[in-house]
């Protein structure tokens, strides 16, 4: 279906990226000797390839100070995390990178951590490397970045070997402004750069952020945009990826979402005639959380119980401190622990899923197929350029997404088994079957169109 | 060509270049010839040196016509009260007419305004509700500011109406560009800037002295080439085009789209539609309104299809630089077919504020100024083609005909 486009200027392209002063400091072929001399368990696609009858568990963390970052890194290792996070700062995200490095050496200074992730390229690409020193587990990279250039070239420099984030996953939920035409070719790089990277036996992991703003949006909606970003990195030769979605409130829909994502990609991938081996990743509960503990490791709890039986191939857990602040390395140890106990309670489990959550799965299969087809349908333009007409047309609208490209006009509301409903598709095409059947799904529950009903929605594992 | 001209020069000043056309005392073209602008000087200095130096004028034999579209791009300096809202509305504002913006700026740092003299002056400030006396404090900063310019304009505040024009007699106020709930509502200063904008393509300014040439007044060449697409759709001409026509007047200032009534959508209204019709794109030149024209393509949701009509190979790579303003490599060719698509894609996307025409029905396209000598056919024929005008043969008026026909 799609050409695979020629890059002939992609190299050019590096060549002037590499003189940001951020950068500089390594020479350009620095990922490729580093990579090739890292032990394979460094590599995010051989953890996957490798893994046994449980989910992969990943928690979350980044801290401004190297030793505070290193601390954390420890614990989570000692913890049988399987993957080591780096979250990034939200000023590193935006590409803010001088005040990043102020706001770092004041941290340094008062010992206060002034920023709420780790800034790579402040601390740079070498003394990142020592983070991991004595790690024999895979590095992820979770930041949010739309234009993330310059933060991915110091991550490989890094020898971080699995970089989250895409074109849409991180402008639309992250971004008021940010041109999703201009996130998506430069997330175009980003995939070409891990593509250029990867060898056979030791490919760069991609992986897309399926939670979007976890507020609300119909699981349709993630599987498309899951697989567009899918398509788009496999496009770029980018052979190793993950679609990802998060628990919504409603257990048949949280498996019916797995099993959609798994059939639809590998249908997509097979009609583009592309290849790239996915895979599945499920994050934990990503709204409101709880400020109790009793319900906080409930919830976690349930997270861990539908990575087993949605059959995911990583989870990404959440902390009972989630809704207390920043989590600290104590608390997101514990977390791998819980996460780890509670899928165990679960093991084999996966094939008791059956009955409605077939006909749930099928349901989101046909929406998501019919706006795909809508989206890519469109004549012989590229990938890139159907999904920023379809954004800017209102075909991807995520509920409260805060860029002012999307439509924010489709609004969705939960049944009452706290499913997430579609009440209007604003300019979301869907086949009518599928709307009649979300309309009836929501009964009586579609009356109620005040904000505090919305709330009740949004914040239901709070109240 | 023969023509029964009593003239014997027939000139256009332009925005890029001064182009003569001459005549011997049989009507024959005898001399034709291009000049550059020279941009140390201005326009009418030039044209006089030409006649002069060049083509050895003699007042007592020869005849002078003169056409200009020399000065267009009128040049705006812009005071908001926050430089986030009201400066930015006027800006965008002074855009959409066409106009180059040279600086726009709050209070704060009306110390770094340039000394370069503006044609326009805009303040814009204060929500039409918002108490005055704070804003009317900050009007007499501005007016104790010395700040140079030709002419001053006010789009902010409706109760400061009186307060404005007792400090600044002659100003023009406009509709608040800032809406209630700090929405752009600026259509009225566009519209004002827009009509200075076109009298200023045959201001006084710069080409006063070749009055004292011309055998009669100086003609705006959107009035010539007018002129000669009625000629050409009365079949009054030696050349012939086939009807639907449509002619682009794309120069340095701005790109003249001439169209016929049955280009136009039937609306239901029995009220009979105009024969000849012209829209001018004050934003779309070659020259003078580049950045505007680089901003509107920049924006344009159609960018990579216009590219990819231009050269599919370099489509995406182009389509970055320009959205991140990377511009150096822009050609003025390059230029030329931006004006020619966006006009055309105006028309097609029936974008507010502009022309909607039913290109399908276009069975040739013209092209003339100084785009006839800088594009090629059938890379403009693809570009027609993704705008709806299909059917349309592409033409280059490349030897002025339409410009000679209209000067006659």
């Amino acid at each position: 279906m799609f050409e695979i486009e020629h890059h002939s200027n992609f190299h050019e392209r590096r060549s002037v990226l590499r003189q940001h002063h951020c950068l500089v400091e390594l020479p350009e072929d620095a990922a490729v000797t580093l990579l090739s001399q890292l032990s394979k368990a460094r590599f995010a696609s051989v953890a996957y390839q490798t893994r046994g009858p449980l989910p992969l568990i990943q928690p979350r963390g980044g801290f401004a100070l190297w030793e505070h970052q290193r601390e954390l890194t420890l614990a989570l290792s000692r913890s049988e995390a399987d993957f080591i996070p780096l979250t990034i700062d939200s000023h590193t995200r935006h590409n803010d990178h001088d005040r990043a490095a102020t706001l770092l050496k004041h941290s340094e200074t008062t010992g206060e951590n002034l920023l709420n992730g780790y800034p790579l390229l402040a601390h740079g690409a070498t003394s990142t490397r020592a983070l991991f020193d004595g790690i024999d587990k895979p590095i992820s990279l979770r930041h949010g970045t739309p234009d993330a250039r310059i933060l991915v070239e110091a991550a490989l420099d890094s020898g971080i070997t699995e970089i989250e984030g895409g074109g849409l996953c991180y402008s639309l939920p992250y971004s008021r402004s940010y041109p999703i035409d201009r996130a998506l070719l430069n997330w175009q790089y980003v995939d070409r750069l891990c593509a250029y990277l990867s060898t056979k036996k030791r490919p760069i992991h991609r992986e897309s952020f399926g939670a979007l703003t976890a507020t609300m949006v119909p699981p349709f909606m993630v599987v498309v945009i899951e697989i567009l970003e899918l398509l788009l990195a496999a496009e770029q030769g980018v052979s190793s990826f993950a679609v990802s979605f998060s628990q919504t409130g409603s257990l048949t829909q949280d498996l019916a979402t797995a099993g959609a994502l798994k059939s639809v990609a590998a249908r997509k991938l097979r009609d583009s005639g592309l290849n790239a081996s996915v895979k599945l990743v499920f994050h934990q509960w990503m709204g409101a959380f709880p400020h109790d503990r009793v319900r906080s490791d409930a919830l976690i709890s349930q997270g861990a119980a539908i990575a087993v039986l949605s059959e995911s191939d990583k989870v990404v857990v959440k902390t009972r401190t989630e809704a207390l602040g920043i989590p600290d390395a104590e608390s997101n140890a514990d977390a791998v622990i819980a996460a780890k106990y509670s899928m165990e309670l679960c093991q084999g489990a996966h094939s008791i899923v059956g009955g409605e959550v077939f006909e749930e799965k099928e349901a989101i299969e046909n929406a998501a197929n019919f706006l795909l087809d809508a989206i890519l349908n469109v004549g012989e333009i590229p990938l890139w350029d159907c999904v920023t007409r379809a954004v800017r047309r209102g075909l991807i609208d995520i509920p409260f997404a805060p860029h002012q490209d999307n439509s924010s006009l489709l609004w969705s509301r939960r049944d009452s088994n706290r499913a997430i409903r579609v009440s209007d598709p604003g300019k979301v095409p869907l086949p009518k079957e599928f709307l009649a059947r979300e309309i009836k799904k929501l009964g009586n529950c579609i009356e109620n169109q005040s904000l505090d009903g919305m709330l009740d929605d949004i914040m239901i594992m709070t109240r | 060509m023969k023509t029964n001209l009593a003239d014997n020069i027939l000139m256009d000043l332009g925005s890029t270049t001064i182009k003569y056309f001459r005549f011997d005392g049989s009507g024959n073209l005898s001399d034709s010839g291009y000049f550059p602008r020279d941009y140390e000087r201005v326009v009418g200095e030039q044209a006089e040196a030409i006649l002069h130096d060049e083509l050895g004028y003699n007042s007592k034999n020869d005849i002078v016509k003169i056409c200009s579209s020399a000065n267009g791009g009128l040049k705006i300096g812009i005071i908001g009260y926050t430089e986030r809202f009201s400066a930015k509305w006027a800006e965008k504002s002074a855009v959409n007419s066409g106009a180059n913006v040279l600086w726009a700026t709050d209070i704060d740092n009306i110390d770094k305004v340039p000394s370069e003299t503006v044609d326009i002056f805009v303040i814009a400030g204060g929500g039409n509700k918002s108490p005055i006396f704070r804003q009317s404090q900050w009007l007499k900063i501005i007016k104790n500011t010395p700040i140079k310019y030709e002419s001053i304009v006010f789009s902010g505040n409706e109760l400061l109406h009186e307060v404005v024009r007792g400090l600044w007699p002659k100003i023009v106020c406009t509709r608040n560009v800032l809406g209630e709930d700090l929405n752009w509502q600026g259509e009225d200063l566009v519209e004002t800037l827009r009509e200075a904008y076109l009298s200023d393509l045959v201001s006084k300014k710069g080409i006063s002295n070749m009055r004292a040439f011309s055998s009669v007044p100086i003609i705006p060449t959107p009035a010539v080439v007018q002129k000669s697409f009625k000629a050409v759709l009365d079949l009054r001409t030696k050349f012939y085009f086939s009807t639907p026509l449509l002619m682009l007047d794309i120069g340095g200032a701005t790109t003249d789209l001439f169209f016929g009534g049955e280009l136009l959508p039937e609306n239901g209204d029995l009220n009979p539609r105009p024969p000849i019709n012209r829209h001018v794109f004050t934003d779309f030149g070659v020259y003078t309104s580049k950045d505007s024209l680089l901003r509107k393509l920049s924006l344009s949701h159609r960018l990579s299809d216009f590219l990819r009509a231009l050269d599919s190979s370099c489509a995406e790579s182009r389509y970055l630089r320009i959205r991140e303003n990377d511009i150096d490599w822009i050609g003025t060719d390059f230029l030329a077919e931006a004006c020619f698509f966006l006009a055309l894609d105006s028309c097609y996307s029936d974008l507010q504020g502009r022309v909607n025409l039913e290109l399908d029905r276009v069975a040739c396209v013209v092209v003339t100024g100084g785009a006839s000598q800088l594009c090629d056919a059938p890379k403009l024929k693809r570009i027609a083609n993704i705008c709806g005008a299909s059917n349309a043969k592409v033409v280059l008026d490349d030897e002025y005909q339409i410009w000679l026909e209209g000067m006659m």
